[in-house]
């Protein structure tokens, strides 16, 4: 008999876990347009310290870092301060671990990559190296966490471009930065916009 | 009748999240052991690399084999005990996001120190920026998942060492190392195994 209502409340749990981790998932999903920004944020800083842009702001290419990151994160905190007013379910337990997970992602490359810059003590090399592995261990811990395929893979990428960027040449490291922002960015997060739009269609026609 | 069984469901819903906050904390309680067990590691890495020279977390040429052969050998060791100690309490959401974070974070660092080692890109300060800001994101994303102020305050701690491992000499960049490691380290983890021992001592008394 106890064995009995064990099991069931073993199976009881386990169905509540994946519950939770498919409410997790479509609340990813929703943060698509975060990936989005930050990958185009990334590519407008990469531009602008480059000289890519003309003028007098934009020749100030020591700013192009600081300034490009810092009016990024304002701006994603004040869409996610909308989202959340808007939002109509309570927060879920995974949902709530994937955002600590990125917000002490958040918390760490500032505290390491603003010093390093200042500093002075690390190359374009071991900057982007810091920031890819820490962008990896934040999507394979999300990606373990909510069991998606392709945010393990994302992981991955941004492994692989961490160590292109420590045994390639600067140009590689470049080049390898730009390829996994785009794919683990930009095609991710349009990805997971399009997950949610279809997944908001899908609960239309249920509710209709 | 509809807001009475959602209120329920609420009441259901927050005494779970609750419960798992319990669980998640007593399994961290749980593994208080190999922060104790990493933090001496570190300690021994140090004092291996650098005995008999001055003050400096890598110390003077010809004792290159210090840091790898400490760190593969508490990895080793910490798979053997944790092995050994077996799995503990059941799964929960909350539980699954804090292995993941940590396994993703070690993983990270099994990754980008090699490579930066073998590449030679990383002074010291750097090094010790880096392994901070990666202990940051896990005792900060475990911190807030577990929302346990002690581990919050380590994370805090880790992104302070972050900062300052940037400037100032090898000296003070050794006594803050070694001020990071003594608190969140060592004292947690004492902190994390006193708590375990005392819940056991209870739980006899509870079962009796």
């Amino acid at each position: 008999m106890n064995d009995v209502t064990q099991d069931l409340e073993l199976t009881g749990r386990l169905t509540l876990i994946e519950k939770m981790i498919a409410e997790g998932r479509r609340t990813t999903t929703k943060w698509g347009w975060s990936a989005v920004l930050w990958g185009v944020a990334f590519y407008v800083a990469i531009a602008w310290s480059s000289g890519m842009f003309g003028g007098a702001i934009w020749g100030q290419h020591y700013m192009a870092w600081p300034v490009t990151m810092v009016a990024t994160w304002l701006l994603n905190w004040g869409l996610a301060a909308r989202m959340r007013r808007g939002a109509k379910a309570p927060m879920t337990t995974v949902a709530r671990a994937i955002i600590s997970i990125w917000a002490a992602m958040g918390f760490s490359m500032f505290a390491l990559l603003f010093p390093l810059g200042l500093s002075g003590r690390a190359d374009q090399q071991v900057c982007v190296a810091a920031v890819a592995t820490l962008l990896g261990t934040a999507n394979a811990a999300s990606g373990m966490l909510l069991k998606w395929k392709a945010q393990i893979a994302c992981a991955v990428v941004w492994w692989l471009a961490s160590a292109a960027s420590l045994f390639g040449t600067a140009m590689q490291s470049l080049i390898a930065f730009l390829v996994a922002i785009f794919f683990c960015q930009i095609v991710f997060g349009i990805y997971a916009m399009i997950c949610e739009s279809r997944e908001q269609r899908r609960q239309g026609a249920i509710h209709a | 009748m509809e807001s009475e069984k959602s209120a329920l469901d609420l009441a259901e819903r927050l005494k779970l999240i609750e419960d798992m906050l319990a669980a998640g904390r007593r399994s961290t309680e749980s593994w208080g052991w190999t922060f104790l067990l990493w933090g001496v590691a570190y300690y021994v890495a140090i004092a291996w690399a650098t005995w008999g020279a001055g003050l400096s977390v890598w110390g003077v040429g010809g004792r290159q084999l210090a840091w790898p052969v400490t760190m593969i050998a508490t990895f080793f060791l910490t798979i053997a005990i944790g092995v050994r100690k077996g799995r503990g309490e059941p799964e929960t959401a909350m539980s699954r996001a804090i292995v993941s974070v940590w396994i993703c974070v070690g993983v990270s660092m099994l990754l980008i120190f090699p490579a930066l080692s073998i590449t030679g890109r990383l002074d010291e300060h750097g090094f010790v920026a880096l392994v901070a800001a990666m202990l940051g994101v896990a005792n900060g994303s475990s911190g807030m998942i577990l929302r346990w102020k002690m581990q919050m305050a380590c994370a805090v701690v880790w992104w302070v060492t972050s900062v300052a491992a940037c400037f100032g000499t090898g000296a003070q960049l050794t006594v803050i190392f070694l001020v990071a490691l003594f608190f969140c380290q060592i004292v947690f983890g004492i902190y994390a195994m006193v708590l375990e021992s005392r819940r056991n001592k209870m739980s006899p008394a509870v079962h009796a």
